[in-house]
């Protein structure tokens, strides 16, 4: 996770919060940002840099903000997991327990994942994986799933020894 | 059949007063950058006069950011509309969906207007009006504006709505569990709310919106009820209440956007973005913005503006109108004394100013095709970071840019920027840019004294920059303006080929504005000039040295004498600049020049303003002209934006200030270094001027007042 400022030109990022925290008073700035449609798994583009100063592509967008706001928003890259241990749920074999570490991409498959109980933190175990490895079934929160590959690609997962 | 109104709401930049000027058949003034109509505007529908059109500032959210938000906002809440016609631009439907999503949860009708539908064509794109229409429950039409298309059937599908008895709002549906709590608040809500609004109270509430808890004032009881369940949810969301509805509205729009349309993949850079690399380019950015400056001012001062207006000087008011007119009034034996006053008055002063016309025509015609095709946003990002040096944030340069062709629209321009002091200072510092009204003083005083050097036409931009920046660093050390600026934050819009309509209509208003301007006020204000000049205060008809301007302008004129030039005509010129900036061209028109052979040639006052002035202390009447307060209608311009009195008093005050101590400065410093005068008290005081301007610049800055970057005016 970076702040925007040092985000490099072209690549893909999703938006992860503002450095100042969540627990502090939004402020009005943030407030117009959110409105402006910089919400959490917003994906960001770096359209062009100017000293601090830069002009970013979100929700087919550009939008130019200073260097104030570059420090303050934290980007991370779009295709890299959050966190290096993680993998993703499609990539366990068989048997293999695992945590929750995140959920990537957006909108409504994010949403549909997470109401079915894939949240932070959850534990899933791999029950069967079907001949051409598309679809899994996993087993969360005492009752059996069964997952798209395309799907269970956005679940992070982090194995955990039994 | 009772009169409605029809609100223009939508996005900024998203087309809503290219849509109002085709339903009223007016030309209101568009842009291609956010934030060109800061006021409400009103007109009635050309096919049935019943029918209002409201055209509102753009607004991103209903929770305003901005001053001119605040203005489509009140008007949306407290005036209530008949319905909304919600301009929405197709081409970048996620963003402008949001403000919808919000505009459907105040109760009124809205009909969502897809605008730009030609462009999302262009790209590739397709946009299902029916799905959206379904997701949305309420009407979808499409347009496009800018060529005409579909507006008379939004505006008509808008009045059928409106009209609709079976009216009943839908609203976006959130997650179920944001849903439950949003109806154990309505179940708080007094009877007194219709239904229609009681979704838009509970999530004002669930916001934790002051003014609307102010509104209701529930007992302390409820108070703590409700903020119980606003806590649940936070827990439950791991997210601020604000963040939470925010999140929602945008995962509901998300949906709705893939059903309803089809896109090639637009996370792709585009050719605008390209261009971008290059304009807004860390080391290119300023050569490439210098370029283009120095382009426009080439081609409209120039080369192109100039050719016109020396034929119009020269040839039309120097020799064509004045033959035409002495032939007439003297084969129509007219009055001696009216003649007087249509040759060396009306002909002399409104001929002066008229001049200017072509260069000042072509000046709007290159700032017009600078907005239209997306630059101007640029320039405010790419002069951001420079601009904070001086303690001004880039939104200020727009109104700047704006000011070069007249300080009215662009002093009401600052209204997009959103910290008060930073707008405040923007008010109080726009018009030192020389505005086009300006370009004649600076035209007759460059050909007046310095006729081979070409410096003094493009000094006089620099003075007014180098102005602008010295107060930033100024008064932004001074305990009224301390602060950091607020952040930067501005949509660019694509860039995309001007318009010739549009480019050509803007033309043409600003340029019919010009000349109204010489047929009215300065028209009348010559007529009066030249009366008092001609006549003593016994109504006789006497030489100007006796006469009754001469006596009032004796009177006020030592005052300047410090500045080089204590003599009256300078000083009633000044004085009549404050009716507008072209009467000082008129003013010497009448002064010096009515006397002169005015067939000559145009140029008749230079000889008489040469010996009047010397070098120095007429580039010393320039810098005050340029400076001082700008005119009548600017300052009322500036009263509305300061609203009190005193706010528009001290930046009068400080203009008038400023403008003195540099001609001040400049004729006693100018005067001794190139004109061998003694070194006397004059030049001591400059000097001290200087040291005090200087002191100005580096002293510490008061402590400051309250939070930095927090805009105070929300």
């Amino acid at each position: 996770m970076i702040p925007l400022i040092e985000a490099e030109l072209e690549k893909n990022y999703i938006f992860v919060g503002f450095a100042s925290g969540k627990d502090a008073e939004r402020t009005s700035v943030e407030k117009h940002l959110l409105d402006l449609g910089l919400v959490r798994g917003t994906e960001i583009k770096v359209v062009s840099h100017s000293g601090g100063n830069v002009i970013i592509l979100i929700h087919d967008s550009r939008i130019a903000v200073d260097k104030v706001v570059s420090d303050n928003v934290i980007v991370s890259e779009y295709s890299v997991p959050v966190e290096s241990a993680a993998i993703s749920l499609d990539e366990l074999s068989v048997g293999e327990y695992s945590k929750v570490v995140a959920i990537i991409g957006k909108g409504g498959v994010k949403r549909r994942l997470m109401d079915m109980g894939l949240t932070k933190g959850v534990s899933v175990f791999v029950r069967k994986v079907a001949p051409l490895g598309d679809p899994i079934e996993i087993n969360i929160r005492g009752y059996e799933l069964t997952l798209r590959k395309a799907e269970a690609s956005m679940v992070l997962v982090e194995s955990v020894k039994e | 059949m009772k009169e409605i109104s029809i609100a223009l709401a939508g996005n900024p930049n998203s087309g809503k007063t290219s849509i109002f000027n085709e339903l009223t058949g007016t030309s209101q003034y568009v842009g291609n950058w956010p934030g060109v109509t800061v006021e409400k505007k009103e007109g009635t529908w050309r096919k049935n006069k019943k029918v209002k059109i409201q055209d509102l500032p753009g607004i991103y959210s209903l929770s305003p950011y901005t001053p001119e938000e605040i203005v489509a906002r009140d008007y949306l809440l407290h005036q209530q509309p008949e319905v909304i016609l919600n301009v929405v631009d197709a081409s970048n439907l996620e963003r402008n969906l949001y403000l919808t999503t919000q505009l459907l949860e105040t109760g009124i009708p809205v009909v969502v207007d897809l605008n730009m539908m030609d462009v999302v064509k262009k790209m590739g794109n397709r946009v299902n009006e029916e799905k959206l229409a379904y997701g949305l429950g309420t009407p979808v039409v499409c347009t496009s504006a800018v060529k005409g298309d579909g507006v008379e059937a939004a505006a008509e599908k808008a009045e059928k709505w409106a009209k609709d008895k079976t009216f009943s709002p839908t609203f976006p549906s959130y997650d179920r569990k944001l849903e439950s709590a949003l109806s154990e608040i309505e179940d708080f809500l007094p009877s007194t709310i219709s239904s229609r609004q009681t979704r838009w109270y509970a999530i004002k509430l669930f916001e934790r919106d002051t003014r609307v808890q102010a509104e209701l004032s529930f007992s302390e009881e409820i108070q703590k009820e409700i903020e119980e369940i606003i806590q649940i949810s936070e827990k439950i969301f791991a997210d601020d209440s604000e963040s939470i509805l925010i999140n929602e509205r945008y995962e509901f729009i998300v949906k709705l956007v893939e059903l309803c349309s089809t896109k090639k993949d637009s996370f792709k850079l585009t050719w605008s973005d390209k261009i971008d690399r290059i304009v807004t380019n860390r080391i290119l950015a300023i050569p490439v913005f210098a370029f283009v400056m120095w382009l426009v001012y080439y081609i409209s001062i120039q080369t192109i503006g100039t050719m016109g207006t020396d034929w119009i000087n020269d040839t039309l008011f120097g020799t064509i109108i004045p033959n035409a007119a002495t032939g007439a009034m003297v084969s129509l034996h007219i009055a001696g004394w009216m003649q007087a006053l249509v040759l060396d008055g009306i002909i002399a002063g409104v001929g002066a100013v008229l001049g200017f016309l072509p260069q000042i025509a072509t000046l709007f015609f290159c700032l017009a095709v600078l907005e239209d095709c997306g630059y101007m946003a640029r320039i405010a990002f790419v002069m951001d970071r420079f601009f904070r040096k001086f303690g001004l944030s880039g939104k200020s340069f727009i109104p700047m840019l704006i000011a070069t062709g007249c300080g009215v629209p662009a002093v009401m321009a600052t209204r997009t920027i959103e910290n008060e002091k930073d707008r405040r200072m923007t008010v109080m510092v726009t018009t030192f840019m020389p505005c086009s009204a300006k370009l004649p003083i600076i035209a007759l005083i460059a050909g007046a004294f310095f006729p081979t050097s070409s410096w003094v036409a493009p000094s006089a931009y620099f003075i007014g920059i180098a102005a602008i920046v010295l107060s930033g660093i100024m008064l932004k050390k001074t305990a009224l303006f301390s602060g950091d600026p607020a952040p930067f934050i501005m949509e660019l819009p694509a860039y995309h080929m001007p318009r010739a309509r549009g480019v050509l209509q803007q033309t043409w208003n600003r340029s019919v504005a010009f000349v109204k301007k010489a047929g009215t006020i300065i028209f009348v204000a010559c007529i009066l000039i030249w009366f008092m000049s001609s006549y003593n205060f016994q109504l006789k008809p006497v030489a100007e040295d006796v006469s009754i301007l001469a006596a009032i302008g004796n009177v006020v004129a030592p005052l300047f004498a410090p500045l080089g030039w204590g003599n009256w005509r300078a000083t009633v010129a000044t004085v009549t600049g404050l009716i507008a900036k072209e009467n000082v061209v008129g003013t010497f028109g009448i002064l010096y020049g009515g006397m002169a052979e005015v067939s000559e040639n145009g140029h008749e006052v230079w000889p008489m303003l040469q010996v009047a002035f010397t070098s120095v202390s007429g580039y010393s009447f320039l810098i005050f002209n340029l400076l001082c307060a700008p005119c009548f209608a600017a300052i009322g311009a500036i009263h509305r934006e300061m609203i009190t009195w005193k706010w528009t008093g001290i930046a009068i005050g400080y203009q008038c200030g400023l403008a003195y101590l540099v001609s001040f400065v400049v004729y006693q410093l100018g005067s001794w270094f190139f004109e061998n005068n003694n070194f006397g008290l004059g030049q001591f005081l400059a000097i001290g001027v200087i040291g005090g301007i200087i002191y100005a610049l580096v002293r510490k800055p008061r402590k400051k007042l309250d939070m930095a970057g927090v805009p105070s005016a929300i």
